[in-house]
């Protein structure tokens, strides 16, 4: 039987089906969302759905640099290309042999989309950028996944090796240093003939170990160096040749060592977060939990590899954690310090992970394991004697309702406040929608982001499979890529890649603030453009997350009352404005027909205000913390 | 002693980041250790009134405010039978006194008997839950302006 993993992405063809059939839609819902008053309406060119109906071609020799290295990409299983022009030969050549590329409106987005892409995937994706302003484009989000651990391949053009250091034009920068400290391996190509090998080093990379992403730029000469046949290169081997699928597995006497105080613990609690995504080990993890009731909580950059569902899940019992006597740390690549979780003193600490020199860093650890997620977990499942631990488990069901009640609680006051929208409000509304409505609880993917509404989303919101929240600001804390990922995570979707196959072409749901908002929201227009169907909830609150006061508060202040949503109508898509929050469901619900029925985005502006955070005294329950690690989880 | 021995063993589980002592002319000892988000905390121990006190472990606690009164519930819950028995704290072995001089809020773990070992643990349990389990949740912005912990 096919496993749901091994399943072939959505095809191409029926993407660009749905993109085609949706092309009519568009122009109806412009005339009733914006209508505009004077001038053309917005349209969507022939060109564009003739442009994806094109054919893809394998290139074969000869062949260009930038072909081989596509031909590379292609082979590698390169699942996406997120990019703006620049670059153009590397680009050009990618979307010929077939990948999915789509071109966006700013490098910086473009690389939150590959990004967010891979973080609900677990595939390798691509990001490009035109040499020197496309590329630093990039950089905050280069940046952001590398503390993400994603698996990323940031590529960009990089002058002409001939005219080095001559300021020869426009552009011109030595960009590897740029990414110094953000990347696991990264090179500019300066020998043509090498151009496979180096496609080589940049795969073997981004496919074993801990990933983190792989910047590889390309001077003039590489992209257009000319190949008659393979003895051309240098180098031209099969991965297979070049890299290896073994994992490392662990060390028998640790397994059995582990297995032990597994066995003598009351409260054993595992702690399953990017390495068990990427390594697809949930189905070991969840046996292994299961064989001998042992509690399992969530971190990292995604959610849902552990069901939230599951009556061994901690994620939404943050009162249990401290309770926990022995703490396992499974494939936690970013590792919190003491006092970022809320762990006992007295609790056990082990750590598995496939890089030993990690192991150690940050937590102080009793018991260290190195090996694959997923090799581990099975000896630990074949090495523990089935078990049963009532109490704990009961324990675990007593702090998740408790934490539901709370959650409860916000809602009713959220909705005690009548001038404005309240987090709590678009928070709960959200979650009954998605979980407790018609839709089936695991169909629909989330981007969770933003900053004070981030803090009531991630309480409110559930994944009860792999891949199902992306979480936005992570390690890196940065607010703004929110729309990017969003964009990424519904490209995810629409393709139906790894574990979004079973819910391909469904709408998805993201949440920003308007702060988040400003940095990518230009995407909503690559969004109407690929016909991407996406509800993006912006949380209005006129301000940054934060306050100033006196002679600083106006640069922690913006103009109230912005209309983000005119924003989207201009770009293409839906805008919905909400003031009440007895409005935000309806508006939500019509928002994701469209959705749905015609693939067409919205973003609704929820009116809010600052003095929710900034007069929690007067608005309780004001600004939340938060306990990591866990549904709440946004450091690590 | 009992309690120098308790507090070494987290020092060298690396639960602390690091571990020194002196001792007062009143024959108090001193415990220093770097622990959560390797901040500095103090825990001072008397013999004769049998107590462990962390002395000034919040600044900037307005009396009577809000989060005056939370510290004061969060403490009596700790006791509360509600609370799984492996979390709770067992007012016949050990007393906790909530002091607050000035915005300056210590803890006092008084020991009845002599069961030191129970008394170190309780008292290093509770003020990690008092930080990472219930200020970090309740009152984020305290925690930011108090402790100066990253704020973005």
């Amino acid at each position: 039987m096919q496993n749901e993993n091994e399943r072939e992405p959505g095809s191409r063809r029926s993407f660009i089906k749905g993109l085609t059939a949706a092309t009519g839609a568009l122009a109806a819902v412009k005339g009733a969302a914006a209508a505009p008053t004077n001038g053309p309406s917005i349209r969507l060119p022939d060109a564009i759905p003739a442009s994806l109906n094109t054919p893809a071609k394998a290139a074969s020799f000869p062949m260009r640099g930038a072909q081989v290295f596509a031909r590379a990409c292609k082979q590698e299983g390169l699942a996406a290309l997120f990019c703006c022009p620049g670059n153009y030969d590397i680009i050009n050549a990618i979307a010929d042999e077939g990948i999915p590329s789509f071109g966006g409106r700013t490098e910086g987005a473009m690389c939150a989309a590959a990004d967010g892409f891979i973080r609900v995937t677990g595939e390798v994706a691509a990001c490009s950028g035109t040499e020197g302003p496309g590329f630093t484009n990039m950089i905050m989000n280069i940046a952001v996944a590398n503390a993400a651990r994603t698996p990323l391949l940031v590529l960009a053009s990089n002058k002409r090796i001939a005219d080095e250091d001559a300021e020869m034009g426009i552009q011109t920068v030595y960009q590897q240093p740029t990414t110094e400290g953000m990347k696991k391996y990264g090179k500019r190509l300066i020998d043509p003939k090498r151009v496979h090998e180096y496609a080589a080093y940049a795969f073997r990379q981004l496919k074993t170990g801990v990933p983190r992403p792989v910047h590889l730029d390309f001077p003039a000469e590489i992209a257009a160096a000319r190949f008659k046949d393979a003895s051309d290169l240098r180098y031209y081997y099969d991965k297979s040749k070049y890299r290896t699928e073994a994992k490392p597995y662990p060390d028998p006497k640790q397994i059995r060592l582990l297995a032990e105080r597994i066995q003598k613990s009351e409260r054993p609690i595992i702690v399953a977060s990017t390495g068990v995504f990427y390594g697809r080990a949930w189905g070991a993890l969840k046996e292994l939990a299961e064989k001998a009731d042992i509690a399992v909580v969530e971190s990292g950059t995604s959610r849902g590899h552990f069901s939230d569902g599951h009556r061994l899940s901690a994620s939404t019992a943050p009162g249990a954690l401290l309770s926990a006597d022995l703490v396992v740390f499974v494939g936690q690549y970013s590792m919190p310090n003491v006092g970022e979780v809320a762990f006992s003193p007295d609790a056990f600490y082990a750590r598995i992970d496939p890089d030993p020199s990690d192991i150690g860093r940050n937590m102080p650890i009793d018991l260290g394991i190195v090996s694959s997620e997923q090799a581990a977990l099975e000896a630990l499942t074949d090495a523990v004697a089935p078990q049963r631990r009532e109490a704990w488990v009961a324990e675990l069901a007593a702090a998740r309702k408790k934490f539901e009640d709370e959650n409860a609680e916000y809602y009713k006051i959220g909705m005690s406040y009548k001038d404005a929208v309240h987090a709590a409000v678009i928070a709960h509304e959200l979650s009954d929608f998605l979980y407790r409505g018609d839709l089936p609880k695991e169909q629909t993917t989330v981007v969770s982001g933003g900053y004070g509404i981030g803090r009531y989303c991630r309480r409110f919101f559930r994944a009860y499979r792999p891949g199902q929240i992306c979480n936005g600001a992570y390690q890196y804390g940065a607010i703004g890529p929110d729309c990017g990922y969003a964009f990424g995570v519904s490209a995810a979707v629409q393709l139906g890649v790894g574990p979004q196959a079973a819910h391909q072409g469904a709408p998805i749901i993201a949440v920003t603030g308007d702060a988040g908002f400003a940095y990518t929201g230009m995407e909503l227009e690559t969004m109407s453009k690929y016909k991407m169907p996406v509800v993006m909830v912006v949380y209005n609150n006129n301000t940054w997350g934060v306050s100033g006061s006196g002679r600083s508060a106006h640069m922690y202040l913006f103009q109230e009352n912005l209309r983000y949503d005119k924003v989207a109508e201009a770009l293409g898509a839906r805008g919905e404005y909400v003031t009440k929050p007895e409005d935000f469901r309806p508006a939500l619900q019509r928002s994701y027909e469209i959705a749905a029925k015609e693939r067409i985005s919205t973003v609704i502006n929820c009116q809010s205000k600052k003095e929710f955070w900034q007069q929690a005294q007067q608005y309780p329950p004001g600004f939340l913390g938060k306990v990591e690690p866990g549904c709440m989880a946004y450091d690590h | 002693m009992v309690v120098r021995t308790e507090l070494e063993r987290y020092a060298e589980r690396g639960v602390f980041g690091s571990f020194s002592e002196t001792v007062a002319k009143s024959g108090s000892v001193e415990f220093r250790f770097n622990w959560l988000w390797k901040l500095p905390f103090h825990l001072t121990f008397d013999s004769k009134p049998q107590t462990l006190t962390f002395k000034k472990l919040l600044p900037d606690v307005e009396p009577g405010s809000d989060l005056d009164a939370g510290l004061k519930a969060f403490l009596k819950d700790c006791s509360s039978a509600e609370r799984p028995e492996h979390r709770r704290i067992d007012r016949e072995r050990v007393s906790v006194r909530f002091s607050n001089r000035r915005g300056a809020v210590s803890l006092t773990f008084r020991v009845t008997g002599f069961d030191y070992e129970y008394a170190v643990n309780r008292a290093i349990n509770l003020v990690n839950e008092l930080f990472v389990g219930f200020l970090n949740l309740r009152y984020p912005e305290y925690m930011i302006k108090a402790f100066r912990l990253p704020e973005e």
